[in-house]
């Protein structure tokens, strides 16, 4: 999977980099795109961290339109889990709602509802057993560097997968404080009941020695996991990406666009040494 | 079994035949060769002069064999770009005539050679049919300087690009693996270096290339859209030669010569890529690698003058590395041998042992991890084929073609600590068809050429396949080593009708149903050296394509202009594509991500050629329409596919100014590719994402580009002669859009964009060509 997104990007880079030698350039053009009415987009997530938990509500706007995503205000949102707890959100303004009393254990399922602008939308997913990150080491790379001569680093998280299930995990990396925006989500089809020691390529940071980097964790259902495999393929552009597409949802419900997501969270940071 | 009965019924009936006329015949037959190299031409004409549509064609060893009443004759052998030879014989019993044709020189003035029959493109049955012409390919302008039989293709009618500089083509709505690419019989199965800017095709090494659009005879099998049959040069049997090229981003070397004069020969060809040698030069690039190499070899021998062998091979590998960390490379390995047997003068027999194989290799390391990436195809395939000359009127050709397939998939292999192994299992099957085709000549005005192929697929044991339904297994079948599963049997039917209208013109009609059998899965608009080849199992069937086609042939001026028009519609079935969001790197099961569905094609093809003068070239325009309609793809509704372009227009046009100096130019244009662009935006963990609605709904900007280029033939020294050629790639530097993607404006945050990519603006390029 993070091998995938690195791969693409070598080959554009690649096919970019030596289609620059022979003078090829990139421009901002003017494009008549079609527009589409409002949709729905809901960010659903429950955690097994302290609460509050967030769902956030939104509508996707026109292309040529700013980024200005209008919140969806008014709604009606409740999860349960199977246990029969109901916790029904509070709305916090900018299209957030949170929750008051629901709390994320591994092992629970979770059923989100949404009923906003006359639409109902219903979303699963189930949290699953939290296994530890144990540390962060790091390689040293060649890959991608924007300036070469500096010495770069990838991180590397190391835990033990379980060999029992089948696991999926999602990380988001953080270089001192900027957040890494890549989507990095892998599973154990691979790597079953192994120590998990991948390294993380990202197209966007490149650590030195003495940066700071932190690795959040999120162990994550497959609902989860198909949702941010298929967002990172839409994502991939160029000759070499997929014909891209809406990714595959949880999220049931006419037009719905986003994820519900329950899942473990860890963070470790470290220094880079 | 009501099949097999339909199929034997239908053979018989094919067999059967208009009594021949009773009259003594006599059978004239030998080869036709160039002059100078011995080479063989292929595809000769044989022509008995006064008697309109008789006449025998060198096959593709040669060899041709003519039967005629008693009689005297004048025969006339022809073949562009050789002077035409003729002969007047007696003919009262069987006799072997060899033919050697002599290049046409500079001295002989143009206009002097006429009132000559060059009217193949009218009289020739199959339809769809482009014979590339090698000497006229190193005229044209081209990237880099690197002369290419792929690129030159894509300026034919029904061929498109599949993209800037790439040697990837489309045919007549085809995808890129729909193309049967054959080097001497030995399918090549990834035939682009360089991520597709160079083909694997060497001119140096080539001798004939003939592309066959969808209605080929029952020889050729296994792919839906085109058979490209490229043959390599068998080497010059009565002196040593050397030429080759030196250009800027590659050099290329040929060597050939006898090895016993007039009875065996050889010829090495070779070719390497240095543009890596200029990335070292830049800071960025430095420790990057980033190469080709390619290398054809061929010998024959002829035991005696009814038999022949011939021993081919080719082998080509690209190299790219980043640092010491991540290398990829790629290549194609292929071997013939092929034992030419003449058992009668009006029979000749071919057998070939042909192996194939492709693979990658992607191999990436860093601190304690260290893996590769593997995959592989590896054929071993053995054909028979005969070839009756029964008369002039009437020609068969059938065989048998056995190919075993070992595909290993695309598996990781490293450090057990790191990567649980999950068994790399090759799976293997076997594909095997039979075949008759006969070619015959109703009366002067009606030629029909049909036959039939019959093609079966098994799947051999060693693996384990799963059936799935809707991403979920259904059903798993255990097959163990040297047990046989499931077997796939496909009849083909083929005929090619030609109505000679008069002289100058004629009507032709065809229907053909093609079959695949081994699929290749890509993701992304261009091929990679990544994608796989995958086999039927109990989830794929084989592809099925039918296409129908009609057209019009007509020469003017003493065939100094051609003219067809042709139209054509396709129907294919189980065509396999991804789900949207598949997970094609580490699924255990890539079978369980696949989609399958209907295509269609149709569209018009206009060709206007002016073949003789000083001045040459040609006009070719398509308009058509590719659709696809996929389950779960686009509310299963039709959508225009990838390498749906409306129009597609090529004008080629050469002028030899004088005896030093050619120039040449060649101008495309077509309507850029259906594309999938966003229809909204919305924001997902604070990032922007798009939102999409219907499948390949927008349109790639027109493309459009003008190419230059100019030779100059220098003076011959002794033996040595030298030429220069000067190209201009995009002469007036049109930005065409290589990709469009859309992000967040750096500049304003708060908005998003659309940015173009171009690559190639004025492309330079100069080669040095030389042969002693």
């Amino acid at each position: 999977m993070m091998l995938k997104h690195f791969k693409n990007q070598s080959k554009i880079n690649l096919v970019l980099g030596v289609a620059c030698l022979l003078t090829s350039c990139t421009k901002t053009i003017n494009l008549d795109l079609n527009s589409s009415d409002p949709k729905i987009v809901i960010e659903g997530n429950v955690s097994d961290g302290a609460g509050p938990h967030l769902v956030r509500l939104t509508e996707s706007v026109n292309f040529s339109d700013e980024n200005n995503f209008p919140a969806v205000s008014g709604a009606f949102v409740v999860i349960n889990d199977n246990l029969g707890n109901k916790d029904t959100l509070q709305e916090a303004g900018s299209g957030y709602y949170y929750t008051t009393t629901l709390q994320g254990v591994s092992g629970r399922t979770y059923t989100l509802r949404v009923n906003a602008k006359g639409k109902s939308f219903e979303a699963v997913s189930s949290m699953p057993t939290k296994i530890n990150l144990d540390s962060i080491t790091f390689l040293k790379s060649a890959f991608g560097n924007p300036n070469p001569g500096d010495e770069v680093y990838v991180p590397a998280p190391r835990f033990v997968d379980p060999l029992q299930e089948k696991n999926w995990y999602r990380f988001i990396v953080t270089l001192n404080d900027t957040i890494d925006k890549s989507i990095f989500v892998d599973n154990d089809n691979l790597i079953n009941g192994l120590p998990y020691q991948r390294p993380i390529f990202s197209g966007e940071l490149f650590p030195k020695k003495n940066d700071s980097v932190a690795i959040e964790m999120h162990c994550i259902d497959q609902v989860t996991y198909d949702y941010f495999y298929s967002l990172n393929a839409s994502i991939g552009q160029g000759p070499s990406a997929t014909t891209p597409a809406n990714p595959v949802t949880n999220i049931k419900g006419e037009g719905a666009l986003g994820y519900f997501s329950a899942h473990t969270t860890q963070r470790l940071k470290v220094q880079v040494k | 079994m009501n099949l097999i009965r339909t199929i034997l019924v239908f053979l018989t009936f094919l067999i059967i035949h208009l009594p021949s006329f009773a009259q003594e015949k006599f059978t004239i037959n030998g080869t036709v060769r160039d002059k100078l190299s011995g080479e063989e031409l292929l595809g000769a004409s044989i022509r008995v002069a006064d008697m309109n549509n008789v006449g025998a064609k060198s096959n593709e060893y040669g060899f041709y064999s003519l039967s005629l009443p008693k009689g005297t004759y004048t025969l006339k052998v022809s073949y562009l770009g050789y002077e035409e030879a003729q002969q007047t014989i007696t003919l009262d019993k069987p006799m072997k005539l060899d033919w050697v044709l002599a290049l046409k020189g500079k001295e002989v003035k143009e206009v002097k050679i006429s009132a000559k029959k060059q009217n193949e493109n009218v009289t020739q049955t199959t339809m769809g049919l482009e014979k590339i012409n090698i000497q006229e390919i190193a005229k044209l302008p081209v990237l880099f300087g690197e002369k290419d039989v792929l690129k030159t293709i894509q300026l034919l009618p029904g061929v498109k690009s599949a993209g800037e500089g790439n040697s990837g083509f489309f045919v007549r709505g085809g995808s890129a693996d729909q193309n049967l690419i054959l080097l001497d019989e030995a399918p090549v199965y990834n035939a682009s270096h360089l991520l597709g800017f160079f083909s694997t095709f060497n001119s140096d090494a080539i001798k004939d290339a003939v592309l066959i659009k969808g209605n080929s005879p029952a020889q050729y099998g296994g792919r839906l859209a085109s058979v490209l049959d490229v043959k390599m040069l068998e080497g010059n049997d009565k002196s040593y030669h050397a030429s080759g090229g030196i250009g800027l981003i590659s050099s290329r070397l040929r060597i050939e010569g006898p090895i016993q004069k007039e009875k065996s020969s050889f010829l090495i060809a070779g070719r390497r890529t240095y543009a890596d040698v200029f990335l070292k030069a830049t800071e960025q690039f430095k420790e990057n690698r980033l190469y080709f190499y390619d290398l054809n070899a061929k010998a024959n021998y002829r035991i005696n003058k009814n038999n022949r062998v011939f021993l081919s091979g080719y082998f080509g590998r690209d190299v790219l590395g980043l640092g010491d960390q991540f290398g990829i490379d790629w290549g194609n390995k292929t071997g013939t041998i092929r034992w030419n047997s003449i058992i009668n003068p009006k029979v000749f027999s071919n057998t070939s042992l042909i192996y194939s194989d492709y693979n990658y290799n992607i191999a990436i390391q860093g601190g304690n991890i260290k893996f590769n990436i593997r995959s592989e195809i590896k054929d071993v395939n053995l054909k028979q084929e005969f070839q009756y000359f029964r008369n002039a009127k009437n020609f068969w050709r059938f065989g048998l073609n056995v190919i075993h397939h070992t595909l290993t998939p695309s598996r990781f292999e490293g450090d057990a600590a790191v990567f649980n192994q999950p068994g790399n299992t090759a799976r293997k099957s076997l594909e095997y068809a039979a075949y008759a085709n006969n070619t015959y000549s109703f009366n002067n005005k009606l030629t029909v050429d049909y036959g039939v192929r019959l093609t079966f697929f098994t799947i051999l044991g060693g693996d384990t396949y799963n059936v799935y339904d809707n991403g979920q297994i259904t059903k798993s079948v255990v097959l163990k080593e040297g047990e046989f599963g499931k077997t796939f049997i496909n009849p083909e039917p083929r005929i090619s009708m030609n109505y000679l209208l008069n002289e100058t013109s004629s009507f032709k009609m065809a229907y053909a149903r093609n079959t695949q059998n081994l699929h290749l899965l890509s993701n992304s608009a261009t091929t990679s050296p990544t994608d796989a080849w995958i086999g039927n199992s109990y989830n794929i069937k084989p592809e099925v394509a039918d296409q129908v086609s009609a057209g019009y042939f007509r020469n003017f001026k003493d065939n100094t202009y051609e003219f067809s028009g042709e139209v054509y519609y396709k129907d294919m079935q189980n065509q396999v594509d991804y789900k949207n969001g598949a997970d094609l790197q580490s699924v255990p099961d890539i079978e369980s991500e696949l989609l399958f569905g209907r295509g269609r094609a149709y569209g018009v093809e206009l060709f206007f050629k002016k073949k003789k003068g000083k001045f040459t070239g040609w006009i070719s325009y398509t308009l058509s329409r590719t659709e696809r309609k996929v389950n779960n793809i686009n509310d299963y509704k039709w959508y225009p596919a990838k390498q749906d372009r409306t129009h597609d227009l090529a004008l080629v046009g050469m002028y030899q100014l004088n005896e030093k100096w050619n120039i040449a130019s060649n101008f495309v244009l077509y309507t850029g590719n259906a594309v999938t662009f966003p229809s909204g935006k919305y924001s997902i963990n604070g990032q922007t994402t798009f939102y999409y609605t219907e499948r390949n709904g927008y349109r790639m900007p027109l493309y459009h580009r003008l190419d230059l280029s100019a030779t100059r033939e220098g003076k011959k020294h002794k033996r040595w002669q030298g030429s220069w050629n000067f190209s201009l790639y995009n002469a007036y530097g049109r930005q065409n859009a290589y990709t469009i993607t859309f992000e967040d404006d750096p500049d304003d945050p708060s908005k998003t964009r659309a940015v173009k990519t171009a690559l190639f603006r004025w492309v330079p390029s100069i080669t040095y060509n030389f042969n002693f």
